[in-house]
């Protein structure tokens, strides 16, 4: 029987400070590169699901034996393009839809 | 479920200091400490959130902080000093009225093993600060984190408990409970031992310095349980 050996984690964060879709995403690759290089990026594989500018609440991905690894990440992102930011992680989940699901229902996005 | 404290506030403004309490809340902290210049009076602490005495010390010499130390101890819970020097490290650790050090990184110095052997029998605390080590990392200071680093292993050695703040003197450098502990995973330390650094050890600190400043403190191990008239001796 086939074994699924790549397992995803989809994080939910909200960025506080000015930002659009393209600065997060290069934020999040720069940050995880910053940290762990070239060799921790094809580990994680961050990878920007979307990221709603209006709300800015977003959703990356990556592996799940990498997460703490990822959160550290985005803990460490201090500024995109001179502009300070903060990115705060709401909810973390094994699934797209049930992680869109409770963003849909609000939980989590109290935190910021 | 974790009871987070956050041991390290310094905010700047009033209302800064405001807007911080209440995030500290929404980001899940049951506990901050306020350090700096401003104060509490007048503020209203959000339900739910136990806000902290702070003071932290950075004197010249040893034997400023001693007279220091004289001042300020019966009115804060948390007593930190900040290192700028060998001498002031060394007195700091085995000083019992002090609770926590910390380094800055440009002091250039570390929590070395000779500290920790004095702190490892007064009880003090070895900090870091979130926003010194964001610092490190955005100016790729290697050194400087092998030294935070070497402290947090000098301080395990010794059963030295080890503190993680965030140091945020606004909103943008105040970090969710989880994503702080995570961080510490860049210095090899497990994501459950750094969650103790921001809940189980400042709580202890917390608790055991409230109970001494309690009017019914006597000595350690001892209270005042009742007072006046007669006492039935067993």
């Amino acid at each position: 029987m086939p074994v699924k050996t790549v397992r995803r984690r989809y994080i939910a964060f909200k960025v506080e400070g000015e930002a659009s879709k393209r600065e997060v995403e290069e934020a999040i690759r720069g940050s995880v590169e910053r940290l762990y290089g070239l060799n921790g990026l094809w580990k994680l594989e961050p990878t920007l699901i979307e990221f709603d500018e209006r709300r800015r609440v977003g959703i990356v991905r990556c592996n799940h034996l990498w997460l703490p690894w990822m959160r550290a990440a985005l803990t460490a992102i201090t500024e995109v393009e001179g502009k300070p930011i903060a990115l705060h992680v709401l909810r973390v989940s094994g699934t797209l839809r049930a992680l869109r699901r409770r963003l849909v229902k609000g939980e989590g996005l109290e935190a910021v | 479920m974790r009871c987070f404290i956050d041991l390290h506030l310094r905010p700047r403004s009033r209302g800064e200091l405001e807007a911080m309490l209440e995030k500290a809340l929404r980001l899940g902290y049951r506990g901050v400490a306020v350090a700096g210049s401003q104060t509490m009076e007048g503020v209203e602490a959000p339900r739910g959130l136990d806000v902290i005495s702070r003071v932290d010390l950075k004197p010249k010499t040893a034997g400023a902080l001693k007279a220091s130390l004289r001042r300020v101890r019966t009115l804060y819970v948390v007593v930190a000093v900040e290192c700028r020097s060998k001498a002031v490290a060394r007195q700091a650790a085995r000083d019992h009225r002090v609770d926590v050090v910390y380094f800055p990184p440009d002091s250039g110095l570390w929590f070395d093993d000779a500290e920790a052997r004095l702190a490892s029998q007064t009880g003090c605390a070895y900090e870091i600060n979130l926003v010194e080590l964001l610092a490190l990392i955005a100016g790729r200071d290697t050194r400087g984190l092998r030294r935070v680093a070497e402290g947090v292993w000098n301080a395990w050695r010794r059963d030295v408990p080890v503190i993680l703040s965030t140091g945020a003197s606004n909103r943008l450098e105040m970090r969710e409970p989880r994503g702080l502990a995570s961080l510490l995973t860049l210095l090899d330390i497990d994501i459950e031992e750094a969650s103790e650094m921001i809940s189980i050890n400042p709580n202890t600190i917390v608790e055991r310095n409230r109970g001494k400043l309690s009017d019914d403190y006597a000595a350690p191990g001892v209270r005042i349980v009742k007072q006046g008239g007669e006492v039935d001796a067993c």
